[in-house]
């Protein structure tokens, strides 16, 4: 019988799929949460490993000691959605945080996660390159995840940071747009870590070390950059030995 | 242990500082409990009088379908409205979802049989000679009614407790049509519910304690108003 | 004043309860004006037929006529103001007591002023001024029923009902209370009681229907004119 290994991650869509189409000769249990709650969850020892995308928070865990064999695996993109109408006018704009700035001035509807998550971290990180600080009205925090953001942002018809892959699974659903992209500041790289065996000596190390293992290996790399959703594919795999 | 000791102190600091976040939270909650019940109570109260007073052949089965309306889970109410007043529904032109007006309809539209249901007993209770009375001394019908109305006062008030108090703790339609945001939708049942699982106890903490403070605080009234009567 | 020679005319009154028979009355006829008693056992209709001589009760069948107006049911709302009704266990509004007697004047519209007269007299005719302003619900008994009386005869509407008025009524105050029917059917108010207190009985020398299960039995020729009538 073999154990269930769960690990907390910032899941866009279909990560998921592919660890589990992985793990077919053990259990894995993947919870879906923001990279902070998943580093939380990590420190309280509730997990074995994570996946997350907020490379501050990622380097001060590593310092802390809480966890060890942190690899870059894979990476996308943010974009900045809207309207069509687009009243901030920042369609085609090269400079993420021109954008933002544009959109708070214009005191436009944007839709926040405000849950901690990588994708917040990295919205907040525009905010104050882009020179203010949002505030409500306009700026509206939900605290839950990306699913319930883009609802939102499309029922508003309101601005937006998504990742791509999300966005992209949504398909058609949405009446949104892609209004910003390929700004340096807007990549987003995926991390993997397993807790540090010293301070948890029951987690499944040896099998945490496996899962990150394969998703460096030429095998998982390639499984990674095939999969899509809607024909569109979602990550790109970036150790070395994978495609850029 | 020690970890649920600090987030206590944590709650109690959040409390008793009126930390903004929390007071505009806890603000938002009576916000819609209070205008969603008074609201139900216009609808209700006056339907409860009409059903108490009225013979007619299918009475028995508007009673039924009251009750059943009682029995609804607030999470099919809310997706009821959802569907009502999202961007493709028919009164999507209105933009009502994820605002406090969507979040005070979906909850009047819960508590509204309630009121009506608990109105109709509470003018039911009341002796019938009152009736009698008032029409003998010359009142007309519609009068009368008011005259009975009057005399269930306390039971009526205890209505509008138990429809509030159904109300301020639910979290299916404020989390469905209010959409939990911060400072504009964000109550102390879709924090609690959406703090709690990242993890952050003492803000769900602080609620909780708040919104029993709340359910104490209705109970006394209610004993208060039975004893009066 | 009624301006009909009767104030009730009742033909073929049935009425039933739960597949018992309540009343069984023929013919009845109420001269305007008079005065009239019901006697007999307890469960042998008084109250029964008071409710529906006060257009309360709606009766299975047979017609009833007030002052020469047929009763038509729940519409009889006009013809209801004719005749105010004591009830046995009577029931005191959650008000003060000067808002009890108020009640049925401002029911039917009769301006301020008036109001505080006709109340402000009946209140010192029934002993009632040191209490006016008290909470009715916390009188005694006797306060309570001096109240109730004084609710009804205040409005001084053509025809009063009354069933059990003295009841609870303290010794003291039957007098008080008696001296009210007077002046009532000094003014040719229809009144009829049911009764057993032989006071009212001697005051008012009423004609006596005597009730037993649903029927009058026992109607003596006595018109019920009372002694001291215009």
């Amino acid at each position: 019988m073999v154990p269930s290994s769960p690990i907390a991650g910032d899941n866009p869509i279909g990560l998921a799929a592919v660890i589990e189409g992985r793990a077919a000769d053990h259990t894995v249990d993947v919870i879906a949460v923001g990279s902070g709650q998943a580093l939380k969850l990590a420190i309280n020892g509730d997990v074995d490993m994570v996946i997350v995308h907020d490379p501050a928070a990622e380097k001060q865990f590593l310092e802390d000691g809480w966890g060890i064999n942190h690899k870059t695996f894979m990476m996308n993109d943010f974009v900045i959605l809207g309207p069509q109408s687009d009243p901030a006018r920042i369609k085609g704009m090269k400079s993420a945080a021109q954008a933002f700035s544009s959109i708070q001035k214009t005191n436009s509807l944007f839709i926040s996660r405000g849950d901690d998550s990588g994708t917040h971290k990295r919205e907040l990180d525009l905010w104050q390159k882009a020179g203010g600080k949002p505030a409500p009205p306009w700026h509206m925090e939900i605290g839950q995840g990306m699913g319930a953001v883009l609802t939102m942002a499309n029922e508003k018809q309101a601005y937006t940071i998504c990742d791509r892959a999300t966005y992209r699974s949504r398909g058609g659903q949405l009446n949104l747009k892609v209004l910003v992209e390929g700004d340096p500041d807007l990549l987003n790289y995926y991390s993997a870590m397993q807790v540090n065996p010293t301070r948890f000596p029951s987690a499944k190390n040896i099998l945490s070390g496996q899962m990150i293992g394969w998703l460096c290996s030429p095998e998982g790399q390639k499984r990674i950059g095939a999969y899509a959703v809607n024909g569109h594919r979602l990550f790109n795999p970036t150790c070395e030995g994978g495609k850029k | 242990m020690s970890d649920l000791r600090q987030a206590f102190a944590e709650a109690l600091r959040l409390i008793f500082s009126a930390d903004s976040d929390f007071t505009a939270i806890v603000f938002a909650s009576l916000q819609f409990s209070i205008s969603s019940t008074i609201l139900a109570a216009a609808l209700g109260i006056p339907a409860g009088i009409a059903l108490a007073n009225a013979r007619f052949p299918f009475k028995r089965f508007v009673e039924d379908v009251l009750n059943t309306l009682l029995a609804v889970p607030t999470v099919v109410v809310g997706l009821f409205v959802y569907t009502l007043i999202f961007s493709q529904g028919p009164l999507g032109r209105l933009h009502l979802l994820f605002t406090p007006t969507g979040v005070v309809l979906g909850q009047t539209l819960l508590i509204a049989p309630l009121v009506a249901s608990l109105s109709c007993s509470a003018i039911a209770a009341v002796d019938p000679v009152v009736r009698q009375t008032a029409l003998t001394l010359g009142a007309a019908r519609f009068r009368a009614a008011r005259t009975v109305a009057a005399e269930a006062r306390a039971a009526l008030l205890i209505v509008c407790l138990t429809a509030f108090g159904r109300v301020v703790g639910e979290i299916g339609i404020s989390l469905l049509l209010g959409g939990n945001i911060l400072g504009y939708t964000r109550t102390i049942t879709t924090a609690i519910s959406l703090q709690t699982s990242r993890g952050e106890f003492a803000l769900g903490l602080a609620l909780g304690l708040v919104l029993l403070f709340i359910a104490f605080g209705i109970n006394l009234g209610m004993r208060l108003l039975r004893t009066k009567s | 004043m009624s301006d009909t020679a009767f104030a009730y005319e009742v033909r073929s009154l049935i009425h039933s309860y739960n597949g018992g028979i309540a009343l069984d009355i023929p013919s009845l006829d109420i001269q305007s004006g008079a005065v009239c008693a019901l006697t007999g056992p307890n469960g042998c209709g008084k109250t029964t037929l008071l409710s529906i001589l006060a257009l309360l009760l709606k009766p299975v069948s047979g017609s009833v006529r007030l002052q020469g107006i047929e009763s038509a049911g729940s519409h009889d709302y006009h013809l209801r103001r004719k005749a105010t009704l004591v009830h046995q266990k009577p029931v005191l509004f959650s008000a003060t007591v000067r808002n009890n007697i108020e009640y049925g004047l401002k029911a039917v519209g009769i301006p301020a002023k008036e109001i505080r007269n006709r109340v402000d007299r009946i209140l010192g005719k029934a002993n009632l001024g040191e209490i006016a302003e008290k909470q009715a619900r916390k009188l005694s008994g006797g306060e309570a029923q001096r109240v109730v009386l004084a609710r009804g005869l205040v409005l001084e509407t053509p025809i009063v009902l009354l069933d059990e008025p003295t009841n609870s009524l303290d010794a003291a105050s039957r007098p008080l209370f008696y001296n009210l029917l007077r002046e009532a059917t000094a003014r040719g108010t229809t009144i009829i009681t049911a009764t057993h207190d032989t006071g009212i009985l001697a005051a008012l020398n009423p004609r006596i229907l005597r009730m037993d299960k649903g029927k009058i039995v026992h109607a003596p020729g006595s018109t019920g004119v009372p002694p001291n009538a215009a």
